[in-house]
């Protein structure tokens, strides 16, 4: 019952509960694994559907996704190396040079984290050889690039092209968002993906990630 | 004689009283001085520290004296300029001027009504459309030009605009560099740099970004508009929730910031530099993370910083005009009326985004020919009931009496044409007519109505001088792009 409680925690987006229930369902012998499976990722799993639904607001599902990070920390000492491998694949995001804006990217962030992936955020306002520096450091299997504006968008066209001559193109996937990108911008700039909004590009990265390991 | 006659010359429309203004004021001041605010350039950073701003890294902390020095030395009153002398915009405390948005990506095509890439031509029929419209009163350019030479954009718009509209231009740039060539360009139109200085014939559109930071583009921008005597726009674009307090009240009050961290510098820059604080407030959508254009939220705090720029005598650049509806449909035609009406009541300056739709991803000229419309219906309900001897007409009352009519009386001539609004595209006929004449409905009237524009309306005729100066900037900045280029060795 209290791995349901775990859960409603989540929903709720009440990270005291979370984090009180796991503690005791650890005490009381449950399984970090149980816990993590059918409270945590179950606790989501209901979260994502209700967003898709439009039952719940952005606000409550990024509350939700916190509880599950703030579970997550008590949870990943306790368990065994191969359980604790929770990452569904990792994605590099940055906003492109001379573009300081800061929520799109974040937004995606947010989602992807609450979706099991490892985000390396690079921030804003970052030059081609950012991106590059952050594939061969973090090996992603996604790049996302984020401009919101009609002055800053060419800029993602020089990071595909820094990742050609730097090898590194074949090697991942890209996708990119923000608010003047479109399906027909990705296409003549030889970018994977285009996400309309923060959802839709944690489901491209999803895909992409499958595709990978298929 | 009558004592003490208190009388409403126009409309009265306000969202904050004087006592709410001061609060708010006091606030912003408290959350440039406590908060700070980000200042992503060093000689702004610089100027701010020697007029005795605390400088932190790129966080400025502003004493409210500065601030205040500041408003005292923006003008509450300038004139902008037609380039060829047919008229001004004064921008001063609630005289309105609506006009249409800047830079989407997409746009309706006015022939196949798909939503397609914005092309140099569109510019154009863009700025013959607005010139022929008599409610939109300055022209920004819809969408982002995608067949030119990339960098140069913004620069080829500027030439489309101005050379088919003399109804002054609100500019953008993607850099200070393609800013200085919109200038040349001004200049040219006006004259030379010496009229432009008299008679400035447009204003220049910046952003800052919210929360409380204002980035280098945007500051070299505002400092380059003050020394050249160019009004400056500088306008955040806020989204309560996200960027920005989701209180009202909140995100006025960060808005109000960071309009004037730019304010500050361009009067450091220059005493009595002419500046425009703005400007588009929403919330965040939390179903979608959209940026609502349509909604009554951005209506009611456009008003709100209109209230506070007039309480501070500072002229403000409001919204309206726009939709999150994708094309022309009712929808579309509700929201722009809203909007527009609003923001005329509460007496913005420059009223922008008049053609914005699918929440400023699409430009659409349609919308810009309908609200030509409704801008007609506001401005005749701003001016309101006007109350004098011969408008209450009790000679006229006495001498019809009951049972009689007014049709023939001369005080029905005299006035029914002033004081009624005439529609050009609204249907009154009786159904039958209606259905007779083609049963056309708003939807299709506009779209012939635009068309015809588009075919038949010719814009100022440009002098040689002008256009052979203007084509001698063209081909320099495509010079200086292909040296760029060759130099990063990329495409």
């Amino acid at each position: 019952m209290s791995l349901k409680r775990l859960a409603n925690a989540m929903i709720e987006g009440d990270v005291e509960k979370g984090k009180e229930v796991a503690q005791d369902l650890l005490e009381e012998g449950t399984t970090p694994k149980e816990i993590l499976d059918d409270g945590v990722l179950a606790g989501m799993e209901v979260v994502g559907e209700r967003f898709k639904n439009f039952e719940m607001y952005i606000p409550e599902v990024l509350g939700s996704a916190q509880v599950m990070h703030e579970v997550m920390d008590i949870l990943r000492p306790k368990l065994v190396s191969s359980e604790g491998e929770t990452s569904k694949g990792t994605v590099v995001l940055g906003t492109v040079e001379g573009d300081m804006h800061d929520i799109g990217k974040n937004l995606v962030a947010l989602m992807l984290e609450g979706a099991g992936f490892k985000v390396v955020d690079i921030g804003i306002d970052q030059p081609a050889q950012s991106f590059v520096d952050a594939v061969k450091k973090e090996n992603p299997e996604v790049v996302g690039m984020s401009a919101l504006l009609t002055t800053t968008a060419p800029k993602i066209f020089e990071v595909i092209e820094a990742l050609k001559d730097a090898g590194l193109r074949d090697s991942v996937k890209t996708m990119a968002g923000g608010a003047v990108i479109d399906q027909a911008f990705c296409d003549e700039n030889g970018v994977d993906a285009y996400g309309p909004s923060a959802t839709a590009a944690m489901e491209i990265a999803q895909n992409f990630v499958a595709e990978v390991k298929r | 004689m009558r004592a003490n006659l208190t009388v409403n010359r126009t409309t009265q429309f306000q969202v904050l009283s004087e006592d709410q203004c001061e609060a708010i004021y006091h606030n912003i001041l408290e959350v440039m001085q406590r908060t700070g605010v980000d200042v992503h350039h060093e000689g702004a950073r610089q100027m701010l520290k020697e007029a005795g701003a605390q400088v932190d890294g790129v966080r400025v902390y502003v004493p409210p004296y500065l601030v205040k020095e500041a408003i005292s030395q923006v003008p509450d009153n300038f004139i902008v300029h037609h380039w060829d002398g047919s008229g001004v915009l004064r921008l001063r405390r609630n005289e309105v001027y609506p006009g249409t948005g800047p830079s989407m990506p997409n746009y309706i095509d006015p022939y196949t009504e798909e939503r397609r890439h914005f092309l140099r031509e569109d510019s154009a029929n863009v700025a013959r459309v607005c010139d022929a419209l008599e409610n939109i009163l300055f022209v920004e350019g819809l969408g982002s030009i995608s067949d030119t030479t990339r960098e140069l954009a913004d620069l080829y718009e500027f030439v489309e605009l101005i050379t088919n509209t003399a109804k002054p231009i609100a500019a953008w740039s993607f850099d200070r560099q393609s800013c200085e060539d919109i200038y040349r360009v001004a200049a040219a139109m006006a004259g030379g740099e010496e009229e432009f200085q008299r008679k400035p014939n447009f204003m220049f559109y910046m952003e800052p970004i919210p929360p409380l930071v204002s980035n280098e583009e945007t500051v070299d921008k505002v400092l380059f508009c003050a020394e050249k005597h160019i009004p400056a726009i500088y306008t955040p674009c806020c989204m309560g929730g996200g960027t920005e307090p989701a209180t009202f009240a909140g995100l006025l009050t960060n808005a109000a910031a960071e309009s004037f961290t730019g304010l500050v510098i361009a009067q450091l820059q220059r005493k009595g530099a002419p500046f425009i604080m703005g400007g588009v407030m929403t919330v965040m959508d939390m179903l979608t993370s959209t940026y609502i254009y349509g909604g009554p939220e951005l209506s009611t705090m456009c008003a709100g910083i209109t209230d506070l720029g007039k309480y501070l005598d500072i002229p403000v650049f409001s919204t309206g005009g726009c939709t999150d509806a994708k094309v022309t449909e009712p929808q579309a035609a509700l929201e722009n009326a809203i909007s527009n009406y609003t923001a005329v009541l509460s007496g913005g300056n420059i009223i922008h985004d008049t053609g914005y739709s699918e929440s400023g991803l699409t430009g659409n000229l349609f919308n810009v020919v309908m609200n030509n419309e409704i801008l007609g219906m506001a401005f005749r309900i701003a001016r309101g009931v006007e109350v004098n001897e011969d408008s209450m007409a009790l000679d006229v009352i006495e001498e019809i009496g009951p049972q009689g009519h007014y049709l023939l009386h001369e005080h029905t001539n005299r006035y029914f044409r002033t004081d009624t609004w005439e529609p050009e595209m609204l249907n009154r006929m009786p159904y039958e007519e209606w259905k007779n004449a083609g049963g056309k409905t708003l939807g299709q009237k506009v779209k012939e109505k635009t068309r015809h524009l588009i075919e038949n309306h010719q814009g100022p005729s440009v002098p040689e001088s002008a256009r052979r100066e203007i084509e001698k900037i063209l081909e320099q900045a495509e010079e200086r792009v292909a040296r760029e280029r060759a130099k990063k060795g990329g495409k």
